[in-house]
């Protein structure tokens, strides 16, 4: 594995990771990966998981780029201005460098939550998107959410933060709403009330957001989703399906869901991140390990 | 700007060096060194915020990554502190290499003061040392983790993690553990620092005491409480540390102060 730290985009701009593999081990046509910040965190990840997913990639024969879009993580902000979405226009100057100087000619950009919103734009109209890996992406609750919301009741942690948080002694700072752990829409909309959430994002339609997957299945790219469930929207593997009124089957078995009920959004236990890296790592190997 | 990697080839730290911008260029070079585990993640912001003003006062700044951290190579599971320490030394070096600089100052937060200040104690001879929310006992900071440990896992829904090996949400092995145990940051004088800065946001009896000690031993110390609306030290919005300006302004003003 080898990695050089430069700096791409047509402003040079853009600091980033070249990860690439021992030369004995490359995959011949094998698509690039592309990784770039998660909210607040820089390029490296959540917990650094972008920087092990990388070199586990390249031993496994795969090339990736992590980096910093226009302004946000060490990349200094874009001059001027961009038709749509500038975290895609950043996202085409890292594929643009990886195509001119190192002969790719196919992608597999990997999203993490927020990520997704400049993935899938990119992802829906730009073919060298071969493959892509989202991660907690967008999720609506659907009448089969709702009918299972009350098998948290039988959630012995659930219990146990409610019961800790009314505890007098409890540390400063841990009982983000005790209630909140039984009841997570209450409390969710209660804080929306105060004003309390201050940062929401637009989310697609479901719908439409199927229907852009759908296109992507049948110019044969192959998607990776994974939901966890500890704090989350998604509580069943087969959510999806449900969100965006679609089949496994209708995609073709080009959509694959990794559904981790125990683990939390931001991966925060280690063991979680090592499933969701070899989900990530098997999938990729699967899928494009035979590219010639 | 530039993004590289410096050290062992073997075991290559990542490293940003900031050229120094405006009229005047200093021949001071200001290194800067992240906390560690959760607060690098939190923080990373401010210390580009921070490169930036101080970038801009004439210093040439280098920023790296901890072996086993960010994008420097290791795993964080082989970190020691006795390497970290070492590495304090090895970026000074590739600072005055790389910006062309006789002298260095060093500003360091959390665990990163501890490190600098180790470094320094050790006999790196720096201008200004800057200890930022100074970590001055591992033992209590390792106390401190383990309480920011149980609040997350009870936030996130998860059994409490006792004897599993982790902490912050990454994997913490018993040499690490011992390695912060045995960490006494305020026993070390740091006497190779011409000037010694000790900021928090709140008043703090053990930064006082150190900086007390210190003074005692001939070291020129001071301590300031710079109140930012939230801090990494904070329970509450912890994430808010990205908001940090008016401690970031105080330390440039420290350093700007000082250097040639």
């Amino acid at each position: 594995m080898r990695e050089r730290a430069l700096l791409l985009g047509e402003g040079q701009n853009l600091v980033s990771i070249l990860c690439e593999p021992e030369p004995a081990k490359k995959i011949a046509s094998a698509p690039a990966v592309l990784l770039w910040n998660v909210g607040i965190h820089h390029r490296v990840g959540p917990y650094r998981i972008f920087t092990e997913l990388a070199r586990r990639l390249a031993a496994e024969g795969f090339t990736s780029v992590r980096f910093d879009v226009a302004g946000q993580g060490d990349s200094a902000p874009r001059r001027g201005l961009v038709d749509g979405n500038a975290h895609v226009a950043d996202l085409r100057e890292v594929m643009t460098f990886l195509e001119k100087k190192l002969g790719f000619k196919a992608f597999i950009p990997a999203a993490f939550c927020s990520g997704v919103d400049a993935c899938q734009a990119l992802a829906t109209v730009d073919a060298r998107v071969a493959g892509l890996i989202y991660i907690e992406p967008y999720a609506w609750r659907t009448p089969g959410f709702w009918l299972r919301y009350p098998k948290r009741l039988l959630d012995a942690a659930r219990w146990k933060r409610r019961l800790s948080a009314r505890r007098p002694e409890q540390e400063a700072g841990a009982g983000d709403g005790g209630d909140g752990a039984l009841d997570p829409v209450a409390q969710e909309a209660a804080q929306t009330a105060a004003g309390g959430i201050v940062f929401s994002r637009t989310k697609p339609d479901p719908l439409q957001f199927g229907a852009e997957l759908q296109a992507m299945a049948d110019r044969g790219a192959k998607m990776l989703f994974l939901y966890f469930g500890g704090d989350t929207d998604v509580n069943h593997q087969g959510q999806l399906w449900e969100m965006i009124g679609r089949s496994s089957e209708q995609m073709g078995g080009k959509l694959e869901v990794i559904f981790d009920g125990g683990a939390d959004h931001i991966l925060y236990r280690p063991g979680d991140r090592s499933r969701a890296l070899e989900g990530m790592v098997a999938w990729t190997r699967r899928h494009f390990g035979a590219s010639v | 700007m530039k993004p590289f990697f410096f050290g062992p080839s073997a075991q290559p730290r990542f490293g940003l060096l900031h050229p120094p911008a405006g009229e005047r260029a200093r021949k001071t070079g200001a290194l800067l060194c992240y906390p560690g585990t959760q607060e690098y993640n939190i923080s990373h912001w401010a210390f580009r915020k921070l490169a930036g003003l101080l970038s801009r006062a004439g210093f040439p700044v280098l920023r790296f990554d901890w072996a086993g951290t960010g994008d420097s190579a290791g795993e964080i599971v082989s970190g020691r502190v006795s390497t970290w320490i070492e590495d304090v030394a090895l970026a000074a070096q590739e600072l005055k290499d790389a910006a062309e600089v006789e002298r260095v100052s060093l500003v360091g937060m959390r665990l990163g003061a501890a490190l600098a200040a180790r470094a320094v104690a050790g006999g790196l001879a720096v201008e200004d040392l800057v200890l930022w929310e100074p970590v001055l006992s591992g033992k209590r900071y390792l106390a401190e983790l383990e309480a920011l440990d149980r609040r997350e896992l009870d936030r996130l829904l998860h059994e409490e993690s006792e004897g599993s090996g982790e902490l912050g949400g990454y994997p913490f092995t018993a040499q690490m553990r011992a390695d912060l145990e045995s960490l006494d940051a305020a026993a070390a004088v740091p006497r190779e620092a011409k000037r010694v800065w000790l900021f928090t946001d709140r008043p703090s009896s053990e930064v006082e005491q150190a900086a007390q000690a210190w003074a005692a031993a001939g070291v020129k110390a001071s301590a300031q409480v710079v109140q930012d609306k939230a801090s990494v030290t904070s329970g509450g919005a912890r994430e808010a540390a990205a908001l940090y300006t008016t401690v970031l302004e105080a330390i440039t003003a420290r350093l700007a102060e000082g250097a040639a």
